[in-house]
């Protein structure tokens, strides 16, 4: 079964992301800020993180590349929520190592066609 | 019980298995149907034992048995405040599946309004009909996650406009038939149907479709359908999706139908102005000048263009020759065929200098085929003065009203002696004639003077005119002229221009 962690200290966030993960047959974690993302994933295999860029106490991106550098995630596909209309918020997302950008709020099609996109073997 | 509830429980049974554990129990544990789905302090299952077990069932609507366990007490109370906390478990169990459920409805109506959102973004650059309904068959499509969608609508012309995106499966017929159906029915239609327009293999024999009408000017004029090839069903929130698509939907054709009916009327439009051009080129640009005579005209019409008309014709060395007239109708027809009598006119007086009747009965022959032809007919009053015996000869028409005021005199109305242009193959005027002095007036108006109504729906009539008349005739030609259509204008105050309003003033003066 697919693991996926959802990384979002909005509790109604979690909720509706974790409902439409598991609506698509995903199991979702729940991750609050990025020191416990970091933590579950220590202890719990996920497949695919899904990363709101504004965690309490370190900004996405940040921990985006702090993922990025760990031998053990390098290469998880990491996809990045903002609630920003900025067109610049996708090519920082990028930059940092994003796979894929998703503008809050996102519909389930739109949400689980990104997610098994990035879980399709290459 | 399912992995999410139990993740949102654990904080609140960590708190009670840490009570427990520090009032001496060994152990704290939820079990489902014999099962454990979680125990504190963590670490290797101990078997169930229930002799140094305290149990508590967990009271919940699910089909499974959950129950808390604690062992290692044997503390009398135990029991009682175990029951307190299976009680308080199975609420946290019930509010989450509440709230799980409020969260299903909030994701429909999340995704129902992106959706919309997505359409109404996606048709805002489209102009024509054909567009909008691709735009929203796709979408619609792309949004449910069908195989294919189609629009179609039927413009008020009759003409049917269909769209099928991504794909087409339907044939035109087919679409057409269904939205008979439901324009028929004016309900969705749930149905099945095999495909004719498709070389693709793997499409079954039936597929499944889902229709529904669509409201458009409170007509079900429009319909948007929904079609899986593999005959895979709807799901209820993709229907409920659907109808708030099909609902935009139809606020989308009505812009579309509102821009092409303005586009259309834009056109119209710019084509009464030219129109109007044309025809204000066609009356006299200037009034002749005639020893022993004073002239006004004017021509005032209902609509842009109108088929009154008047005119001046002969030349050097004729007498002044003039008509008035008033084709039937109004509009762009009735200014076609008010050209048509212009044209005949005209070409009439180069031949040679005719009496009023022989002009009316030229221009009958020459205009009662056509006039025929498109159901026209025209009033017309033809005059010619003979300046050096002060005569008006005339012949008239059909046409009403002229009015004759000697000075001092009683004005009187000049009846017509002939049937309108056009209604007989031969013309019966005769000509006629009348002594006009200098301080005579006469005036040759059309009937949209006489019929004025104001907002009580009186006409203004022969009698006020002819009063009106006996009350100018002292004045100059342009004041007549002014004071007639003020007059007019002043009664008919508040009720709109029905008829068009034409008038040729010519008052005797000395040479």
């Amino acid at each position: 079964m697919t693991t996926i962690l959802v990384v979002d200290d909005d509790p109604v966030a979690q909720r509706v992301l974790g409902a439409q993960l598991r609506k698509a047959g995903y199991i979702p974690a729940a991750a609050r800020s990025g020191q416990e993302a970091l933590r579950n994933l220590a202890q719990i295999p996920c497949d695919l993180a899904i990363l709101d860029i504004g965690l309490p106490d370190m900004d996405g991106l940040s921990f985006l590349r702090i993922l990025r550098a760990d031998a053990d995630h390098k290469t998880m596909p990491v996809i990045v929520l903002t609630a920003s209309g900025r067109d610049d918020s996708y090519t920082e997302a990028k930059a940092a190592g994003a796979n894929g950008f998703l503008r809050k709020p996102a519909s389930s099609n739109e949400l689980i066609e990104t997610v098994s996109q990035l879980l399709r073997p290459a | 019980m399912q992995d999410f509830v139990l993740a949102a429980l654990k904080p609140r049974l960590t708190i009670f298995a840490e009570a427990w554990l520090a009032a001496g129990a060994t152990g704290y544990g939820i079990w489902e149907d014999g099962r454990l789905l979680a125990q504190w302090p963590v670490g290797p299952s101990e078997p169930y034992d229930g002799r140094s077990a305290v149990t508590m069932p967990i009271h919940t609507n699910s089909a499974t048995s959950l129950e808390l366990c604690v062992t290692g007490t044997r503390d009398t109370a135990a029991q009682g405040r175990l029951k307190g906390e299976a009680a308080l478990i199975a609420d946290l169990i019930h509010l989450e599946g509440e709230l799980d459920e409020m969260t299903t409805r909030l994701i429909e109506t999340q995704d129902q309004l992106l959706a919309l959102y997505d359409l109404t973004h996606a048709a805002r650059s489209h102009l024509s009909m054909q567009d909008a309904l691709n735009s929203l068959a796709w979408e619609s499509s792309r949004l449910l996650r069908t195989d294919s969608a189609f629009a179609i609508v039927r413009m008020p012309d009759g003409a049917p406009i269909i769209a099928q995106q991504p794909v087409p499966y339907l044939s035109n017929a087919q679409a057409g038939a269904l939205f008979h159906r439901v324009q028929a029915g004016q309900q969705d239609l749930l149905t099945s149907l095999s495909l004719e327009n498709t070389d693709d293999a793997v499409a079954s024999a039936q597929a499944s479709l889902f229709i529904m009408p669509i409201l458009v000017r409170s007509q079900v004029m429009a319909a948007l359908g929904l079609l899986n090839k593999t005959g895979k069903p709807f799901t209820s929130p993709d229907m409920k999706l659907a109808r708030a698509i099909a609902e935009q939907g139809g606020a989308q054709i009505e812009n579309a139908l509102l821009l092409q009916e303005t586009l259309a009327q834009a056109r119209v439009q710019t084509e009464m102005e030219l129109a109007q051009r044309v025809q204000l080129r066609l009356l006299p640009q200037r009034l002749p000048r005639v020893p022993g005579l004073e002239l006004a005209a004017r021509s005032r019409p209902a609509l842009q263009v109108g088929g009154d008309f008047y005119d001046f014709i002969g030349g050097a060395g004729r007498p002044l020759t003039f008509a008035v007239g008033d084709v039937s109708g109004k509009g762009m027809g009735a200014a076609l065929v008010m050209s048509m009598m212009h044209t005949a006119l005209h070409g009439i007086s180069r031949l040679a200098s005719l009496t009023p009747a022989a002009i009316a009965e030229q221009a009958n022959e020459q205009l009662y085929d056509d006039f025929t032809e498109v159901g026209a007919f025209a009033t017309m009053f033809v005059g010619q003065y003979d300046s050096a015996a002060r005569l008006l000869n005339y012949a008239n028409a059909g046409h009403s009203p002229v009015i004759y005021c000697p000075e001092g005199g009683a004005a009187r109305l000049l009846g017509a002696d002939g049937t309108p242009i056009g209604v007989l193959p031969i013309s019966l005027c005769r000509d006629q004639c009348l002594q006009f002095r200098p301080g005579d007036l006469l005036i040759a108006a059309t009937d949209g003077f006489s019929e004025a109504q104001n907002i009580t729906g009186e006409m203004f009539g022969y009698e006020r005119l002819l009063q009106l008349t006996e009350s100018l005739v002292a004045l100059s030609a342009p004041e007549v002229l002014n004071a007639l259509f003020a007059a007019v204008e002043t009664f008919s105050a508040g009720h709109p221009q029905d008829d068009d309003q034409t008038v040729v003033v010519l008052k005797g003066v000395s040479a």
